[in-house]
């Protein structure tokens, strides 16, 4: 049995307990339109925590962390306080596709979408 | 010792040289330089005088006290303006092409069939293709239900969709087709007419649709409607998607816009030409009319407005009547711009042809000996207004090491390209032409689209570079530079200016380093070295460019880190040495004219 695994290259999501479905739907199609391979998997503690986990966990280095309260895109080399994007969970669909996209375009090398 | 100052009061900067002078011999003390303000020639020009002295004379660490005397430049009374008009106009009637790039289309290949709204596929008929029009009010997810469903009873050929959701439709479907998406005016769409729709690979480029022959073979156009469909077919070139349209009226024109005609009194004929008849028509009218006496453009057209708007300027400036401003020289480049296509449904851009103008003009005299007794009530110093500048500047110029005379220099500026040359026989000549830095501007923003002034005026300035990461930047020769601390993410994997150790983002991603690039070289080329070899052979005294063997440039733009270069390239094919001067073999392209002043006065005393 090999010892290592091939692991394919995505942006991991991270979802808290009480992270709201369609928030996460959003994220997904937002990365899902600019062709970017994703995972998600539950996570514990602040979405800036899960965020952080993530980009660590993806070989892309580019993660998502969700919490009931928060929406935050991480980047593997950034140090944890500073994450790229944070958004509310209460923002509005549109904002938080974006935050999808942009975690794609991360990847892509494409300028990102705005986010207030 | 007499203590003395040259001050060169430019359209841009004020500079200074302080030197001492003894028995005709000069020693140079120090330089200064300082913002000019207001317009040259005007008496708000005496508070910048007084910081460029100010910093002068600390350097060389003196006061006021100290000067014997001060020379101010007799400014050259020219300035220039610029302007632009579009010559052609694309116009889309009754919608009958879509040509954009969305940044993530779905599907693949080149198919046609009949457009019908997705909420009307139950009631098409069958056995025919059919392309399937998707307004945003309409889910994705429905739009794929919808389209799968359908699939085995109807022909669905391809999907024209309002939003940004091709892949996102396309990942849905069980059998993928061609999808165009973000049509924003996707209403105007025509419904019950035969379509086209071509969706390229990722990094591809329509073919089909780009051609006048791939169109008339989608639709069986006969060799005259083939001759009428050639506008679609250019304005779809290099499109990733595009739709075409067939409808009984539908049309793309492409329309000549008039912009006037230009009027041009020179010492030998009377000429007019026509301003959309391109740059090359105006320069030969131009040669034609002989030396330039006056032009006017016809009244109510944009060219008439464009020549009476500068002549307007020089009047206030001058506190000359409009009637007695003459035009003296201009210079026409053809340029391109992108403009919004009319009639389009996805927010189409085609390039226009347009044609840049810029316009020089002369009055007697600025009103220099007024700030000299301004000057010298203030200071309590004698000011006097001291020689020809093109003459002090020569004489500046040839403090350059190695040159000699013959010698011509070249002053590009903002408004205008003065020329001078002294002869073996210390004769000058020197003449003022239309066509400088703000030409080139104003051509770099028209030719990118860009809507300000001050974008274009920093992207001719200063280098660029991409953000490629959070962390690094590629600069555009190629080196890259990594940086500690994350970069703001504004500027990831955009264009920036790298202005004075900040990072300007240009916004639009259709224009990428190599274009801007390549824009901006070619501006300074069409304007400094077109106007370098045009005062050249205006000023030699044979007409011939080769007979002057050296050219040193001097004024602001001789400070731009690629123009000095343009110019030595363009003027070596002529076997001319040229470069950027560097007066007193320390100052650079700077000072030249206050040099010359300081040398011109203690020439004066040693006499």
């Amino acid at each position: 049995m090999p010892f290592y695994k091939a692991v394919r290259p995505s942006i991991k999501i991270f979802t808290g307990p009480e992270a709201d479905d369609d928030v996460v739907r959003q994220l997904m199609l937002g990365i899902e339109e600019e062709g970017i391979p994703f995972e998600t998997e539950k996570g514990n503690g602040t979405a800036l925590e899960m965020a952080y986990d993530a980009s660590g966990a993806s070989t892309l280095g580019v993660g998502v962390g969700v919490s009931s309260r928060e929406i935050v895109l991480h980047f593997s080399k950034l140090e944890k306080d500073h994450p790229l994007f944070r958004i509310g969970s209460g923002s509005d669909p549109e904002t938080v596709r974006n935050i999808g996209t942009n975690g794609a375009r991360l990847v892509k090398g494409m300028p990102f979408k705005e986010v207030q | 010792m007499k203590i003395i100052a040259g001050i060169d009061i430019g359209n841009a900067t004020t500079e200074t040289a302080v030197a001492g002078t003894e028995y005709g011999k000069v020693e140079f003390l120090a330089s200064g330089i300082a913002s000019t303000t207001g317009i040259k020639g005007t008496s708000d020009n005496i508070k910048g005088v007084f910081n460029s002295l100010a910093k002068a004379l600390k350097a060389a660490g003196l006061t006021e006290k100290d000067l014997d005397e001060i020379r101010i430049n007799e400014a050259a009374p020219v300035i220039g303006d610029v302007a632009m008009e579009t010559i052609t106009e694309t116009i889309i009637t009754e919608s009958t092409m879509i040509g954009h790039n969305p940044s993530t289309p779905g599907g693949l290949g080149v198919v046609s069939g009949i457009t019908v709204l997705l909420s009307d596929i139950a009631k098409a008929e069958q056995g025919t293709a059919h392309v399937v029009v998707v307004p945003d009010d309409i889910s994705f997810e429905d739009a794929a239900d919808a389209i799968n469903s359908f699939a085995e009873m109807m022909d669905i050929k391809a999907a024209i969709v309002q939003s940004d959701d091709g892949v996102l439709i396309d990942n849905r479907l069980n059998k993928p087709i061609p999808i165009v998406d973000e049509v924003s005016l996707i209403d105007k769409v025509p419904l019950g007419m035969m379509c086209a729709v071509e969706v390229a690979a990722p990094g591809g480029v329509v073919e089909v649709l780009s051609n006048p022959y791939g169109i008339a073979t989608m639709f069986g156009l006969d060799p005259e409607e083939t001759r009428q469909i050639v506008p679609i077919a250019r304005a779809l070139i290099g499109n990733r998607s595009a739709v075409v349209i067939k409808t009984p009226e539908g049309d793309v024109k492409e329309r000549r816009i008039p912009a006037g005609i230009i009027e041009i009194s020179g010492s030998r004929n009377k000429v007019t030409v026509d301003v959309d008849e391109g740059s090359d028509k105006i320069m030969q009218a131009i040669d034609l009319a002989g030396d330039m006496q006056d032009a006017s453009g016809e009244s109510g057209t944009n060219a008439g407005g464009m020549l009476d708007k500068v002549k307007l300027v020089m009047a206030q400036l001058t506190g000359q009547s409009i009637r007695e401003i003459k035009i003296q020289d201009i210079l026409a480049v053809d340029t391109f711009t992108p403009q919004k296509v009319r009639g389009g449904l996805a927010n189409e851009y085609s390039e226009e042809n347009a044609v840049g103008i810029a316009a020089m003009v002369k009055a007697d005299k600025l009103q220099m000996e007024k700030i000299a007794e301004e000057l010298t009530e203030k200071i309590g110093v004698p000011v006097k207004v001291g020689g020809v500048e093109a003459d002090m500047a020569i004489r500046g110029a040839l403090t350059t090491p190695g040159t000699d005379k013959p010698l011509a220099i070249i002053d590009m500026g903002a408004g205008s390209t003065d020329a001078s040359i002294i002869t073996d026989d210390r004769r000058i000549t020197s003449i003022h032409l239309a066509g400088a830095g703000n030409m080139v501007t104003l051509l770099i923003k028209s030719e990118l689209g860009l809507r300000d002034f001050e974008t274009a005026e920093d992207i001719k300035k200063y280098p660029l570079a991409k953000v490629e990461s959070l962390f690094h930047i590629r600069h555009e020769d190629g080196t890259v530079q990594f940086f500690d601390k994350p970069l703001d993410s504004k500027l990831f994997a955009r264009v920036v200016i790298l202005k004075d150790g900040n990072m300007i983002p240009l916004e639009g991603e259709h224009n990428s380093i190599e274009k801007i690039r390549l824009v901006r070289k070619n501006a300074k080329q069409k304007v400094f070295v077109t106007n370098a070899l045009r005062a050249l052979s205006r000023v030699s005294p044979t007409g011939n460019v080769r007979d002057i063997p050296f050219v040193v440039l001097v004024g602001g733009s001789a400070l731009d880190f690629e123009v000095p270069q343009l110019v030595t390239d363009g003027l070596s094919q002529y076997k001319i040495v040229s470069g950027r001067a560097n007066v007193r073999g320390a100052e650079g392209p700077r000072n030249a004219v206050a040099t010359g002043l300081v040398l011109a006065m203690s020439e004066e005393d040693g006499k």
